[in-house]
């Protein structure tokens, strides 16, 4: 009788060991499983967050359902930039026929008036074709500055990147200003770094690049007195090349120099020059958009380096 | 969106019968995607306020908003996951492991978090930072910058929101300072991440988009958030 009773007991305990197993085993199991569901929902949703769609399978899988609900997701992020696109597109190219239409009609009346003074005429008239001349001169910088200012809506800058000669930024750059430069005799001197690195290559938009380098040039030419030297280098570094331009023009102090890259953002020491600031709020966007960046060294009543930074590698 | 807000945030050190005050009534807000840098002479408190941000200490009183949550409030668990997810730390001395290969190091935080690393982002993030082809290489057998690099790569493999460097380039030349810094930049900029950096070189600091300076545990420049900002 009791051998019996010991007999149950022990399969008792066998039997609840056994399930306790089963059990353990069984709820590893759910565990491994809800992990892998859960590592493979992160993964979809990282592909997700760089903006790729999912192959879709159509069963009646939970997974493929949510699969399903991320690609709407994206699609709807995708139909709303395209719109903001289109958005963006059709306000450049208004901006620009209406800067084209204003120019048209502008320059012909700095030629006229240019052909006016030429002839012969009493001195009141010639002071008066004289303030024609200033005026027009002015409205005409003011429509480039508004172009310019079109340019910072934000999605208006689109940068293709591809592979460009630096020395043919710099020489491009340099003819922006060329004009402004003789205006006030200044020499703009590419030293001989520009031409030891002439088969420096980088990567890069080049029609923004350009852009960019000029503005610095211009600021160069515009702070800088008559008769001066503008110097610009080209120093190749491991993952940046760097166009440096350096003036001996009036200089920004200390607590302004963070400060000249913010849109509309301008020195009271230059109140007696036009502007609008942001030609350097535009050099930095560029450059940020292309992997690159920019720097600025200055000493006050001393002059100015400007560094421009682009990115050696296309990513 | 500002990112990261501090509200009169203190601490204080006693030492004996002296209070050290490390930082008194610190106020900052950082927008997202902000590359700031906080300048200050040694012993202004700087350190100790990076050290704030980062959730590595906590202050005698103040808040610390990181993302909309109140770190200060933090128990010691919820704070190393929060380090783990949201920050990734640059120190200047690279502080990598040593008998890890640049790979393991660098995927380091996110197999702590028990994840699988997203080879893709990975791998876009060592030819960005010029480590392709040095993986399997051991830190020893690297040069600083190199490290410094590598150490760069994994504060960003976890795809932090914040970015905290602590003079990233004290122990490298001028001119790789000048390229390592110009990928934490770029960097930061292509990954939508806000960037925190330290440091007591002003030449370094121009790279930032802000600039505040601190000394003796208050801020004594550039507090606000910038025009860009504020718009």
């Amino acid at each position: 009788m009791g051998e019996s009773i010991k007999g149950y007991v022990i399969l008792v305990i066998f039997m609840s060991v056994c399930c306790a197993v089963i059990c353990l085993v069984i709820k590893k199991r759910c565990q491994e499983k809800m992990e892998n569901i859960y590592q493979n929902l992160l993964q979809k949703l990282d592909r997700a967050v760089s903006g790729k769609e999912e192959q879709e399978v159509y069963d009646e899988s939970l997974d493929a359902a949510v699969t399903a609900r991320l690609n709407r997701v994206i699609q709807i992020q995708k139909m709303d930039k395209g719109r903001a696109e289109k958005e963006r597109d059709s306000v450049k190219s208004l901006i620009s026929d209406i800067s084209h239409q204003v120019r048209t009609p502008l320059s012909n009346i700095m030629l006229y008036t240019q052909l006016l003074s030429e002839k012969e005429l009493d001195k009141d008239i010639s002071y008066l074709i004289e303030k024609i001349h200033k005026q027009s001169d002015k409205l005409d910088f003011f429509i480039k500055e508004l172009v310019k200012s079109s340019y910072m809506e934000q999605e208006i800058i689109i940068v293709n990147k591809e592979i460009v000669k630096v020395s043919e930024i710099v020489e491009m750059a340099c003819q922006t200003v060329e004009l402004a430069a003789l205006k006030k005799e200044i020499i703009i001197k590419q030293e001989i770094s520009v031409r030891e690195n002439a088969d420096c290559f980088c990567y890069a938009d080049k029609k923004w690049t350009i852009e960019a380098v000029g503005n610095v040039l211009e600021n160069a030419v515009k702070y800088s007195p008559p008769k001066s030297v503008v110097d610009i280098k080209v120093i190749p570094y491991d993952f940046f090349t760097c166009i440096q331009v350096e003036d001996n023009g009036i200089g920004i102090c200390e607590s302004e120099q963070g400060l000249v890259y913010e849109r509309f953002y301008r020195s009271k020491d230059t109140k007696d020059q036009p502007g609008f600031g942001i030609g350097l709020y535009l050099v930095r966007e560029i450059l940020s958009k292309q992997g690159g960046y920019s720097k600025i060294k200055s000493d006050k009543g001393k002059g100015t380096t400007v560094q421009i930074f682009l990115s050696n590698n296309e990513y | 969106m500002d990112i990261l807000i501090t509200e009169d945030l203190k601490k204080y050190y006693e030492m004996g019968e002296v209070t050290v005050k490390a930082l008194d009534g610190i106020d900052l807000k950082v927008e997202k995607g902000e590359f700031l840098a906080i300048v200050g002479t040694s012993g202004s408190g700087k350190s100790t306020l990076l050290h704030m941000l980062g959730g590595l200490d906590i202050p005698t009183s103040g808040k610390v908003i990181v993302d909309g949550k109140d770190i200060s409030k933090m128990t010691k668990d919820e704070l190393a996951i929060f380090r783990r997810r949201k920050t990734g730390f640059v120190f200047q001395n690279y502080n990598l492991l040593p008998l890890m290969s640049i790979y393991e190091n660098i995927v380091l935080p996110i197999k702590l978090d028990g994840i699988n690393p997203d080879e893709m982002y990975i791998e876009q993030i060592i030819k960005i930072l010029g480590l392709k082809g040095k993986e399997a290489m051991m830190p020893g057998q690297l040069s600083g910058g190199q490290q410094q690099r590598a150490a760069l790569a994994r504060a960003l493999a976890s795809k932090p929101a914040i970015v905290l460097a602590d003079e990233p380039t004290g122990n490298l030349d001028s001119r790789t300072s000048l390229d390592v810094l110009g990928l934490i930049k770029t960097a930061g900029e292509k990954f939508g991440q806000t960037i925190v950096m330290i440091t007591h070189n002003d030449e370094i600091a121009q790279m930032a988009g802000r600039i505040i300076r601190i000394e003796d545990g208050k801020i004594c420049r550039g507090g606000d958030t910038n025009v860009k900002g504020k718009e």
